[in-house]
């Protein structure tokens, strides 16, 4: 009987032996050590004692008589102009001490459900030459919020005519610039924006300048005139100036500008819900000079992932501008958050310092957020070195799950190594509207752009950025879905149309890298 | 002492078999390469995968309107909710973050239950199964109205419930859930159709229009909408939709189409839109409104449009028309109810 169990035993360990060992599932990756660490917090802390919000109060300052300054606007906005340069003389004499009666004034007549907007101009007039920051304050807010344009500008001229020149109003007044639709008022940002020596402006004269209504088009004009005569440079060589980042020269931002931005970076970061707010900050923020990159690359190191990746996003904004923050944009690629915002905003920059870190990152193994993300920044790049990197990355995209990445890899492929396979595969997916039709359509239209920049002579290329141009303005006055299938359908005929030369003049661009 | 070693030896021996033909050792609940992608669902959950395809989840970053209303995303912080990271990386009730790939799958299977690392990797369900492959840990925040409201309380419906009374616990309470993830018919687990603002069906059982002569011998008519129906306000989700009244004097042929007048619209002003009022219908509430029309003007018909885009637009140049001109609003809308008043 014990011989039996043993044999039992003995034969059951032999057949357990040839079995194969389960597979032990991978220990959990050991935790990435970033150095991450409050930026923000320690930010805020350092400059607070600038918050313009907090400025002291002279001491042993009298008001002056509300009733009286009520008195005087209540002259001011009345119809008779003789009494008016007397009763505006007065106001502005009361200086400091007229400063909260007007903010009580302005409160009051916001509260007023009648038309108070003259009132509101005139106390916007007189809070101009007080040297407070409230009275900043108060005619940013008017800048901001007032209904009226005819307030607003006043407001705006206000702030720029300010005996404080308040610098830290720049990235509010930059962030005017995407919600107003006043042209005088757009004119009067320009003007003191440029005292400041920001110029992000300068694409909304532009467009003025092109209205048909000389009413709108004069006054821009005349400003720009004046602006290239301050400066002794040309308005274009200014705008590329300020788009490059470079052969600007600029002020030291002022403590109290410094905690401005991270007042307005606080509003990106996690303890903020709405995405409007978001924007609004990656918007103002986005504005500012080459100086941020240098002052925000710390941030790239926050321990507030959403801080981490809105600067990112910060910086693609600012492309070429946004230099300064290199480096630190190359170590986010080991942060595995940060690391897909981190490519892209790599290639909006343009450095050739980020080659190799980005056809590191477009290679097989990494992540499949990152690869992606790579592969779409060589293509903005197009840097010619890319191009057995992206072949690679068609390859692997045949593997489940990576549909994306060969999207994107022959998107890319498109600017570095144009083959007619390549070519024929996204007009396809452009021609019938499958998924990844827009990156197809911005592939196409990121070679032509480019083309017109490169390629000699010229003349061919401008007349298809042109012609291609055309067929993408919109349909109506705002997008639409009809507009944008018309769209699509006309480019794509075009390309089919024009396909054998298109072809020859893809290779040839990316020949002449 | 011999029959406890027998004892032993059966043990270890049973043991020992059990080992050799038994299931063997559970499979790793990631697949090699970890979930890349909603595709890899579909093998053992056809069914909801197939729900999932039909939504407007799976849509939300090809959806036409969408990428018309977004400047086919120029607009770049309506990616972050159209293509977000997954939810449970940011944290259930916080703002969602934009990912990078698989953007064209939209808000899909991986949005919401992938687990992040640091989390244990894998995928995450409101119930469990041993044998499911992806063995999900229960996550009871994915049935939580925060959950939702990552995205949708961006344009505060979430905000919008918690105001209403379905929000108060009791029998009277109902969330996100029980509207739009009944319960499927064969008790097979929850739809992930998600039906909502796209399907009229439930638009319609959301609000009752009704539209009488108050008194005869006055040349009014009077409107009500009751929004009855939606845990939230009629229509929900600030820019993107819009709900207009028009009424006109009924036609003697009835298919006739447009002769109408616009009488109410029904919106949540969006960001600079500082010049137009809040007119949502809140949850149980109801609007009222008259106009004029004789009594003796033979029978006039009231109707509600919905759309999913507050512009209208010529059809043939696109450009937006203002919705107080529109006379045909059939061609650009859909229609939610429509009632008859007889003189």
């Amino acid at each position: 009987m014990r011989s039996a169990h043993t044999l039992i035993l003995i034969g059951a360990l032999a057949l357990a032996s040839c079995r194969e060992e389960p597979s032990v599932p991978p220990a959990p990756p050991i935790g990435l050590d970033l150095g991450l660490n409050d930026v923000l917090g320690a930010r805020l802390a350092d400059y607070a004692d600038a918050d313009p919000r907090r400025a002291p109060w002279p001491e042993g300052l009298e008001d002056s008589d509300l009733s009286m300054v009520q008195g005087l606007l209540a002259t001011l906005a009345g119809s008779n102009p003789r009494y008016a340069d007397l009763a505006r003389q007065d106001l502005e004499s009361l200086g400091l001490s007229g400063l909260r009666p007007l903010l009580q004034c302005l409160d009051d007549a916001r509260k007023d459900g009648k038309n108070t907007a003259p009132t509101r101009w005139f106390i916007a007039r007189a809070l101009g030459p007080i040297p407070h920051s409230q009275a900043a304050l108060a005619l940013l807010d008017l800048a901001k919020l007032d209904p009226d344009s005819s307030v607003r500008s006043m407001a705006i001229y206000q702030l720029g005519e300010s005996p404080l020149a308040p610098d830290w109003v720049v990235p509010h007044l930059c962030l005017r610039l995407k919600y107003e639709k006043d042209p005088e008022c757009h004119r009067l940002l320009g003007e003191v924006l440029a005292k400041h020596r920001n110029y992000s402006f300068l694409r909304a004269w532009f467009d003025l300048t092109r209205s048909p209504d000389s009413a709108i088009s004069t006054p821009i004009w005349t400003s720009l005139r004046n602006l290239e005569a301050q400066t002794g440079r040309e308005g274009s060589d200014l705008a590329k100036a300020w788009a490059q980042g470079e052969g600007l020269d600029q002020p030291e931002p002022s403590r109290a500008f410094l905690f401005e931005v991270w007042t307005v970076v606080s509003k990106l970061s996690s303890a903020h819900f709405q995405l409007r707010g978001v924007d609004d900050a990656r918007f103002a923020l986005s504005d500012l000079g080459p100086w941020l990159a240098t002052e925000i690359a710390p941030a790239l190191k926050d321990s507030d992932l959403y801080v981490r990746l809105h600067m990112g996003q910060v910086l693609q904004r600012h492309g070429p501008r946004g230099k300064a923050a290199v480096p630190a944009l190359i170590e986010a690629l080991g942060d595995p958050d940060l690391a897909p915002q981190a490519a892209t905003t790599l290639a909006a920059i343009g450095e050739r310092a980020a080659l190799q870190p980005l056809l590191t990152a477009a290679g097989a193994g990494n992540a499949l957020d990152l690869r992606t993300s790579a592969v779409q920044a060589l293509g903005t790049t197009a840097w010619p070195e890319s191009a057995d990197v992206l072949r690679t990355a068609l390859v692997d995209a045949s593997i489940p799950g990576q549909a994306d990445l060969g999207v994107h890899a022959r998107c890319s492929l498109l600017q570095v190594s144009p083959t007619p396979e390549i070519f024929d595969t996204l007009l396809q997916q452009l021609e019938e509207l499958a998924p990844g039709k827009d990156a197809a359509e911005l592939a196409f239209e990121s070679m032509l752009q480019r083309r017109t920049r490169a390629i000699e002579p010229a003349a061919t290329a401008d007349k298809d950025w042109e012609h291609w141009n055309q067929m993408g303005q919109r349909f109506g006055a705002r997008p639409s879905v009809p507009g944008l299938a018309k769209r699509r359908e006309n480019r794509a005929a075009w390309i089919r149309e024009n396909r054998d030369r298109l072809i020859e003049a893809a290779a040839e661009l990316a020949a002449s890298r | 002492m011999r029959w406890i070693a027998g004892i032993i030896v059966l043990v270890v021996v049973s043991l020992l078999l059990g080992n050799l033909f038994g299931p063997g050792p559970e499979p790793d609940p990631v697949p090699a390469g970890g979930f890349v992608s909603s595709a890899q669902c579909e093998e053992c959950h056809p069914e909801v995968y197939a729900e999932w395809t039909e939504s407007w989840h799976s849509k939300s970053w090809t959806d036409p309107d969408v990428r018309a209303l977004s400047n086919d995303f120029a607009n770049t912080d309506c990616i972050d909710c159209h293509a977000p990271k997954d939810i449970f990386s940011t944290g259930p009730g916080k703002r969602v973050l934009p990912r990078s790939d698989r953007r064209v799958e939209g808000v899909d299977c991986l949005a919401c239950h992938r687990l992040p690392e640091s989390m244990g990797g894998g995928v995450a369900g409101t119930t469990t199964n041993s044998r499911a492959a992806c063995r999900p840990p229960v996550k009871t925040e994915l049935a939580r109205v925060e959950y939702c409201g990552s995205c949708h309380n961006q344009h505060n419906t979430v905000d919008q419930w918690e105001a209403s009374a379905y929000a108060i616990k009791g029998e009277g309470y109902k969330d996100c859930r029980d509207c739009h993830m009944p319960v499927r018919a064969d008790g097979s687990g929850r739809s992930h159709h998600f039906k909502g603002g796209h399907d009229m069906e439930l638009v319609r059982s959301a609000v009752t229009l009704k539209a009488e002569r108050l008194d005869p011998a006055q040349d009014k008519v009077h409107v009500s909408l009751h929004n009855h129906g939606a845990g939230h306000a009629f229509p929900t989700d600030e820019r993107s939709r819009a709900a207009d009244i028009f009424w006109r004097k009924t036609p003697t042929d009835p298919n006739a189409t447009g002769g109408w007048t616009h009488l109410y619209r029904i919106r949540d002003p969006y960001r600079s839109e500082v010049d137009i009022p809040r007119t949502l219908v809140d949850a149980g509430e109801t609007l009222e409104v008259d106009f004029d029309s004789p009594s003796t003007g033979g029978a006039v018909q009231v109707a509600l449009f919905y759309k999913l885009t507050p512009y209208y637009r010529d059809v043939n140049t696109g450009e937006a028309i203002p919705y107080a001109t529109i006379t045909e609003p059939e061609s650009d809308a859909k229609l939610v109810h429509m009632v008859e008043v007889q003189p």
